[in-house]
């Protein structure tokens, strides 16, 4: 997987599609919630038509809707960034005086 | 799930997952199911002869020879869950030599969306009814009955037989020449 | 890596391999064929069987052959078992019974098939049964056996795949279980 994402171009690959904790929490219970339900529906949809393809279109529905949903960072998904600590400690307030002077 | 690739493998596996427990209460749903339907057989034209079998042993052995009609409405069988039917005619009896015989003398493949209604009249068999030595002859009691095999989209492979069938009482004179 | 987390990770390996080994062993024991799980290899059978379809085979012996049934059969002489259905069966008085077979796609019985001088199929030529299906999920097999240089690559890539897949099913599973711990994130 990594050798194949390596193969893509430089521009590519710099694009962040980072969530932050409480977004992955949210992504994952989004997506699990979005795919049963469909599965449901198609399951009902496919019994009372009597057509499983059906049923597995509907779910298949459901998995495209949850990759557009969940796959793109959505900036919901990255609103709750991790609070740092500010720095303490003599060595660290130095380093960012000399990053500032730059 | 912190890039898009760790989500996309995490959807796609989860999707796999509610695919085969769908398929599965799919299946459930129609496991129970008892796949009859009631079938009309009829024959005529029963008649045997006594010529070496090329395609087995060459040794002489009974041949007949038979016009059969089938009407079924295989509809009911058809849920959701099945994918094909394979219907076919079998001839039963039961000789000295082997107590069982069991000789498939046509088949038809019905698929979802195929008409389900069967209506043969008066056909030739689409195999050879060989028999395994002489005990065509005479017998009075070969008996005609429709089965199938139901292919599921997934599952079980139930082969059913459709309530009715037909006796065939086969003359105790061979015949010379063509059918 | 130090050793020690190299040697887990070896050990780990073995053990996945050994439990699949297992179940396809136990398999086995249960269903009596020597192939309980098959990939249908050939265009025989179609459109009720395609080529990646799976089925499941039981060999009961005690269990008589029937017209109608889809068997797999292993010829002398032939490396990939066949899959057919089973057109003519002539049992004698002591149980033992000769059967030829037929392919719902060809126009012939299987015949020609079987080695030169054998006429009809007996019990012992019957590796397995067809009693259940599921389609497509072989089509992984098919694709090694038609480009044998993927094999290598393509199953190592497999491993990590059910890997990360089982991964992900563990986490899954784990949400219905009620732990003491909880992490909250605000």
């Amino acid at each position: 997987m990594d050798g194949l994402l390596n193969m893509l171009p430089e521009s590519v690959q710099k694009i962040s599609s980072y969530m932050d904790f409480n977004g992955q929490k949210n992504a994952e219970r989004i997506f699990q919630v979005l795919i049963v339900l469909h599965g449901i529906i198609g399951f009902v949809a496919g019994f009372i038509t009597q057509q499983l393809s059906i049923a597995v279109y509907i779910l298949g529905f459901g998995f495209l809707l949850s990759c557009l949903v969940i796959l793109p960072p959505w900036p919901y998904f990255r609103s709750n960034p991790i609070k740092w600590h500010p720095v303490t400690g003599a060595p660290a307030v130095e380093k960012v005086e000399k990053k500032k002077k730059k | 799930m912190h890039s898009i690739w760790t989500r996309a493998n995490a959807v796609f596996a989860f999707t796999l997952s509610v695919l085969a427990a769908m398929t599965f209460a799919a299946f459930l749903t129609t496991a129970f199911n008892d796949n009859i339907a009631p079938v009309v057989i009829k024959s005529s034209n029963a008649q045997v002869k006594n010529v070496p079998n090329y395609s087995a042993n060459r040794a002489k052995n009974d041949l007949a020879s038979l016009n059969f009609d089938i009407q079924v409405d295989v509809s009911p069988v058809f849920n959701w869950n099945v994918k094909q039917l394979f219907l076919y005619l079998v001839a039963e009896y039961s000789t000295p030599l082997n107590p069982l015989n069991q000789v498939v003398l046509w088949d038809k493949i019905i698929l979802r969306g195929d008409s389900p209604v069967v209506d043969v009249s008066s056909a030739n068999p689409k195999y050879y009814f060989w028999d395994d030595g002489n005990g065509l002859l005479g017998n009075d009691n070969v008996t005609l009955v429709l089965r199938w095999n139901v292919i599921p989209n997934a599952g079980y492979l139930p082969l059913v037989q459709a309530s009715g069938s037909h006796t065939v009482r086969f003359p105790s004179n061979y015949i010379t020449g063509k059918f | 890596m130090n050793v020690r987390r190299f040697i887990y990770r070896v050990l780990k390996f073995a053990m996945n391999i050994s439990t699949l080994l297992m179940i396809y062993k136990g398999l086995m024991v249960v269903t009596r064929s020597e192939h309980p799980i098959a990939v249908v290899l050939r265009e025989g059978m179609e459109p009720a069987l395609y080529n990646g379809d799976l089925l499941f085979l039981t060999n009961y012996q005690e269990d008589p052959i029937r017209t109608g049934e889809i068997i797999v059969f292993k010829l002398e002489g032939k490396e990939i078992p066949n899959v057919s259905r089973v057109i003519k069966v002539h049992e004698r008085q002591n149980g033992t019974s000769k059967f030829l077979t037929k392919g719902d796609n060809n126009q012939v019985d299987d015949r020609g098939l079987y080695p030169p001088g054998q006429l009809w199929l007996t019990r012992k030529d019957v590796v397995g049964r067809a009693k259940g299906y599921v389609p497509y999920v072989g089509m992984v097999t098919i694709l090694l056996n038609d480009y044998p240089k993927l094999k290598y690559p393509a199953l190592v890539g497999l491993y990590f795949l059910i890997r990360r897949l089982c991964k992900y099913w563990a986490s899954f599973i784990l949400h219905f279980i009620p732990l003491d711990v909880d992490f909250d994130l605000n």
